[in-house]
């Protein structure tokens, strides 16, 4: 149940946050409305309004009926049907909650086009000389430091799981070239009004970098508070659970602060000339503009970038970001498979095997100390492996033996405890009961 | 000031950047001393290649219309006071356009009263 409550709790929050995001995207920023450019005088025409009243309705049942379907996920017993539901449900509430954006989009368009409100040729590229001209301060790499020093303490205190502490602490120098080069300097141009192209591109340029800050600074403190809590399982999922929201409070708090300090500075914009660049914005939200050389470009709103489709890179980059999401439930059939899998123990003449899926545990009998069969399964919980209904196996610990190697089936005693020569200890069994004790027999008549 | 490009044109791109910085000049919008983009700024702002502003900002150069400084980088040139020195090129280019107003069939006075009118829009 601990396992479906968390697979919920990382999952569920994804509607209502697109939920808040789209719904957002029905204010006026930077004359731009769900994707579409308009002049000043379309905030008050009772068809454009009508438009966003009801893409904003949708959204709303859209997002109502995808929490709904989640109910009964919730009572499935197996974990890897659970997974591979959640999968199919994610993909959906992805492809669902985008529906009425682009159908509101192309409504909008075509309104403008009824209109006459399209003013400019859709292959041009607009700058304002003044405000390109101001060079971007970036923030100094020794902000991002500490940060790093940070997640690599733990590869001091913990060498056994180095390569997780190494990972994260890539993340956090990640955050510094993400910051660096994910990021467009393109003056924020709405109208011909320079000092709010100045004003805007500031407010974009700030933000980016206090995001990633943010997420360096939370990463770097995480890594630590993970490492420091791991033998206490509550612990180091409640820092798991801090940092998740620290980092995403952070960023989308952030996003919403642009987004209405854009909607703000740009209320008064669209009444002369305005910026129109819907032609390259597929349904509004996919760049794709072949004059533009660069692979990386900024969102019009907010403060986040995306990619030009028109890029053989970008194109790359998003086929395999769509095929990993189509793949997700590929790892619940996995599961399935590892669920569905026994696990065996046998000994041969030199070693005692324990064998689950791809993984195999080998102890060389001669460096076998002590042998136990126990009854009850001791309580431990994991480092690092897997832990499923019917099978756990990779690094376990419990406060009386500490860590320990294990390969189990939960399920089915008797469970087999071995010491060996070099002060490590090893906890195997079989899913057929018969194969331990007789795994055990072996043992003890060798010695 | 706004520089527009347009990509369907059959203008170069390095030419439109050109041409644009020069009727800003001309028109005030861009006021002698005052700082051009960097050419890398500029390119990633227009989303063009950095050698299509590099080619821009140095035909400018040439025909003295910007001074580059290793500080300051790339800006608008102060007039100097005196007898006004007009590029050869422009002279060349004035010499071309004029000829082909008279083949369109305009008048001297219709092509001066069209200079006129086209002065009055872009240098005030």
């Amino acid at each position: 149940m601990i396992g479906t409550l968390i697979l919920w709790g990382c999952i569920i929050w994804i509607v209502p946050l697109m939920y808040v995001l789209l719904r957002n995207e029905a204010k006026w920023k930077k004359n731009i409305v769900v994707g579409a450019t308009l002049p000043y005088e379309a905030r008050q025409d009772p068809e454009v309004e009508e438009t966003l009243r009801r893409y904003q309705r949708q959204l709303g049942w859209m997002s109502v009926l995808l929490l709904l379907v989640t109910v009964p996920c919730m009572f499935v017993p197996q974990f890897s049907v659970q997974f591979i539901l959640w999968s199919f449900w994610l993909l959906l509430a992805m492809v669902l909650l985008q529906i009425p954006f682009v159908r509101t989009n192309k409504a909008l368009r075509r309104i403008k086009v009824e209109r006459g409100w399209r003013r400019q040729p859709s292959a041009q590229a607009v700058s304002d000389l003044t405000a390109a001209a101001v060079p971007m301060k970036w923030l100094s790499p020794w902000w991002f430091l500490p940060p790093l020093v940070l997640s690599l303490i733990p590869m001091a205190l913990d060498r056994e799981l180095w390569v997780l502490w190494l990972m994260d602490a890539a993340l956090v120098a990640f955050c510094y070239v993400g910051y660096r080069w994910l990021f467009r300097l393109r003056a924020e141009v709405v109208d011909a009004n320079t000092d709010l192209t100045v004003a805007l591109t500031h407010l974009r340029r700030y933000n980016w970098g206090k995001t990633w800050l943010w997420i360096a600074w939370a990463t770097g403190c995480f890594n630590l508070g993970l490492c420091l809590t791991l033998e206490w399982f509550w612990a180091a999922m409640a820092v798991t659970f801090v940092y998740g929201a620290v980092v995403v409070v952070a960023t989308i708090g952030i996003e919403f602060r642009v987004r209405r300090a854009q909607e703000r500075l740009t209320a008064d914009s669209g009444k002369d000339f305005y910026v129109d660049e819907d032609d390259q914005w597929i349904w509004g939200m996919f760049y794709y503009n072949p004059n533009d050389k660069r692979l990386v470009v900024n969102n019009r709103t907010g403060i986040n970038t995306t990619f030009n489709l028109a890029r053989r890179g970008a194109q790359i980059f998003m086929g395999l970001t769509v095929l990993m999401l189509l793949a997700l439930p590929l790892v619940g059939v996995w599961l399935m498979h590892e669920e569905t899998i026994p696990v065996e123990l046998t000994v041969t003449e030199t070693a005692v095997v324990a064998r689950h899926s791809g993984t195999e545990y080998e102890v060389s009998l001669s460096d076998i100390e002590s042998a136990e069969l126990l009854t009850e399964r001791p309580v431990s919980s994991r480092v690092a492996g897997t832990a499923l209904e019917s099978v756990s196996k990779g690094r376990y610990k419990n406060d009386e033996w500490g860590r320990f190697t294990c390969c189990i089936d939960p399920r089915t005693g008797p469970w087999l405890l071995l010491r060996t020569t070099d002060g490590e200890i090893w906890l195997f069994n079989a899913t057929d009961s018969a194969a331990t004790e007789a795994a055990y027999q072996a043992i003890t008549a060798g010695k | 000031m706004l520089l527009k490009l347009d990509f369907d044109s059959e203008v170069p791109i390095y030419q439109q950047i050109r041409n644009q910085i020069v009727v800003g000049i001309a028109s005030g919008q861009l006021s002698p001393g005052e700082r051009l983009p960097a050419t890398r700024a500029l390119a990633e702002d227009l989303g063009v290649n950095t050698m299509t502003v590099s080619k821009a900002y140095q035909q400018l150069r040439q025909e003295g219309y910007v001074i580059t400084d290793r500080r300051s980088g790339v800006m608008v040139r102060q007039r100097e006071a005196g007898v006004p020195v007009v590029p050869e090129e422009t002279v060349k280019g004035l010499r071309l356009r004029l000829c082909e107003l008279r083949l369109a069939g305009l008048s001297r006075e219709e092509i001066l009263q069209l200079c006129d009118k086209l002065c009055d829009e872009e240098v005030g």
